[in-house]
């Protein structure tokens, strides 16, 4: 039966003329003595025929006319879509954030903020240890990344200055620390680098009176962020408990 | 800019060969947009005879034939050389057919019969005198994977190694697929054996 199946199958080829000259041979044998596998062949030419006398589809003489066409209109799409391509993704972009800011306004100083903490961080876990083992202090750091100035021993008495003279040339120079011109501390800048200028006067003014009144003046002023407001349980805490306030008695400083 | 005579004498189906076509290509990759036109006007009766033969319907072949052209149009810049082009267009042309009755077979399953579109089927042949229309028919109701590689052979007259590149499949199942149409379209036509096949 599987043999049969092989030959009708060769006898299907060999209508074709795909057959190697040895599967010719052995179907032409085979044909040679049985008619049964004639009358296969015959109807076989029969099906071929009658599949090769399917009329064909009428000419299309407008075709390539329509298909250009279409093909021009599809370029002019997409260079249109093209053009508009960057000025849509910028309103896109535009409307996020301000969906993003409108829900969230806090984002853009908390986002700062986690900045400035991830950027203390590394310096305390890799550059910190590394400036305390070579005995060097925060004001050292300071002068150094502003001035240009490093001290060269433990007893700070020699410093290397590292610069560039009038014809924009590089040097470096090792000078004595009675040379040294003291240019402004570290503390100071800290304390003043988060305020603006109308801040930085007031605090100025406010500790100018404090001093003049014989009072040390240890707490800082820095730039205002994020207000976190407290649960609702939390508000009017001395009304709720009808106590009196032990931590906001009135002194009279000024 | 392909002359005039040049044109239409790369039009002739005659003879077209390999380097025909190729050198038409390398001018439309060089920027001359229209060798393509050329290239349509030597390929679209065969692209839309295999389609009007596959999908059995006259409606749609002009609407495939576009779509063919149009990717072969998008991709022709990285066409390699390697085969024929007429083994590519022709691979693009069957996937065109799969896919659009792949949609239409999708599209029975949700619409009613009668608002839904339907592939003409081998209803009443008897009534049917016109034996072109009634075999197309026959061949319409083969499996896709044997109605192919049969239009192929049996009406475009390609050679098993085309059919093979074409259909990306072995010779040998080229051979058996061509085989098993027939066997399957004279079971379809036997019925009407004597009208058709003396």
């Amino acid at each position: 039966m599987r043999k049969d199946l092989r030959n009708i199958e060769l006898l299907s080829a060999y209508l074709d003329d795909e057959l190697s000259v040895s599967e010719k041979a052995e179907v032409e044998k085979l044909l040679a003595t049985s008619l049964e596998m004639q009358k296969k062949l015959e109807d076989l030419k029969k099906v071929k025929q009658l599949a090769n006398s399917i009329e064909r589809i009428p000419e299309s003489p407008f075709f390539e006319t329509r298909l250009m066409a279409s093909i021009e209109g599809q370029k002019n799409e997409s260079s249109r879509i093209r053009r508009w391509m960057p000025a849509t993704a910028l309103a896109m972009v535009t409307i996020v954030v301000m969906i993003v800011m409108k829900f969230n306004p806090g984002l853009l100083d908390q986002m700062w903020d986690n900045q400035k903490v991830a950027i203390a961080g590394f310096y305390k876990e890799n550059l910190q240890p590394v400036l305390v083992a070579a005995n060097l202090t925060n004001e050292d750091v300071f002068n150094f990344a502003f001035n240009n100035e490093l001290p060269l021993d433990d007893t700070r008495k020699q410093y290397l200055l590292l610069g560039y003279d009038d014809a924009g040339k590089e040097f470096f120079e090792i000078r004595s620390s009675d040379q040294k011109v003291d240019r402004g501390s570290y503390n100071e800048f800290v304390s003043a680098m988060n305020l603006d200028d109308q801040q930085k006067q007031t605090a100025l003014k406010l500790i100018d009176v404090l001093k003049s009144k014989g009072f040390g003046v240890v707490t800082k002023v820095t730039k205002a962020t994020v207000f976190w407001k407290a649960e609702d349980y939390h508000q009017s805490y001395y009304t709720k408990k009808s106590g009196t306030p032990y931590c906001h008695i009135y002194t009279k400083k000024f | 800019m392909i002359s005039k005579e040049k044109e239409k004498d790369l039009q002739q189906p005659q003879i077209l060969s390999i380097g025909d076509d190729y050198s038409i290509i390398r001018q439309f990759i060089d920027g001359d947009k229209s060798a393509f036109k050329v290239l349509v006007k030597r390929h679209k009766e065969k692209v839309r005879n295999i389609i009007y033969m596959t999908m059995n319907n006259s409606v749609l072949v002009d609407d495939i034939a576009q779509e063919v052209f149009i990717t072969v149009y998008k991709n022709l810049k990285h066409f390699r050389f390697e085969s024929q082009f007429t083994t590519w267009l022709y691979r693009v042309t069957v996937n065109k057919c799969k896919d659009y009755l792949r949609r239409i077979n999708v599209r029975k399953i949700f619409l009613p019969i009668e608002d839904g579109y339907e592939v003409s089927e081998y209803s009443t042949p008897v009534e049917n005198n016109d034996i072109s229309k009634i075999v197309m028919d026959a061949i319409s109701i083969l499996p896709v994977k044997l109605r192919m590689p049969l239009i192929l052979k049996d009406i475009e007259g390609f050679s098993y190694q085309e059919i093979s590149e074409t259909l990306k499949c072995e010779m040998g199942t080229v051979k058996s697929r061509i085989f098993r149409g027939r066997e399957k379209l004279k079971e379809i036509l036997q019925p009407l054996e004597k009208e058709l096949m003396g």
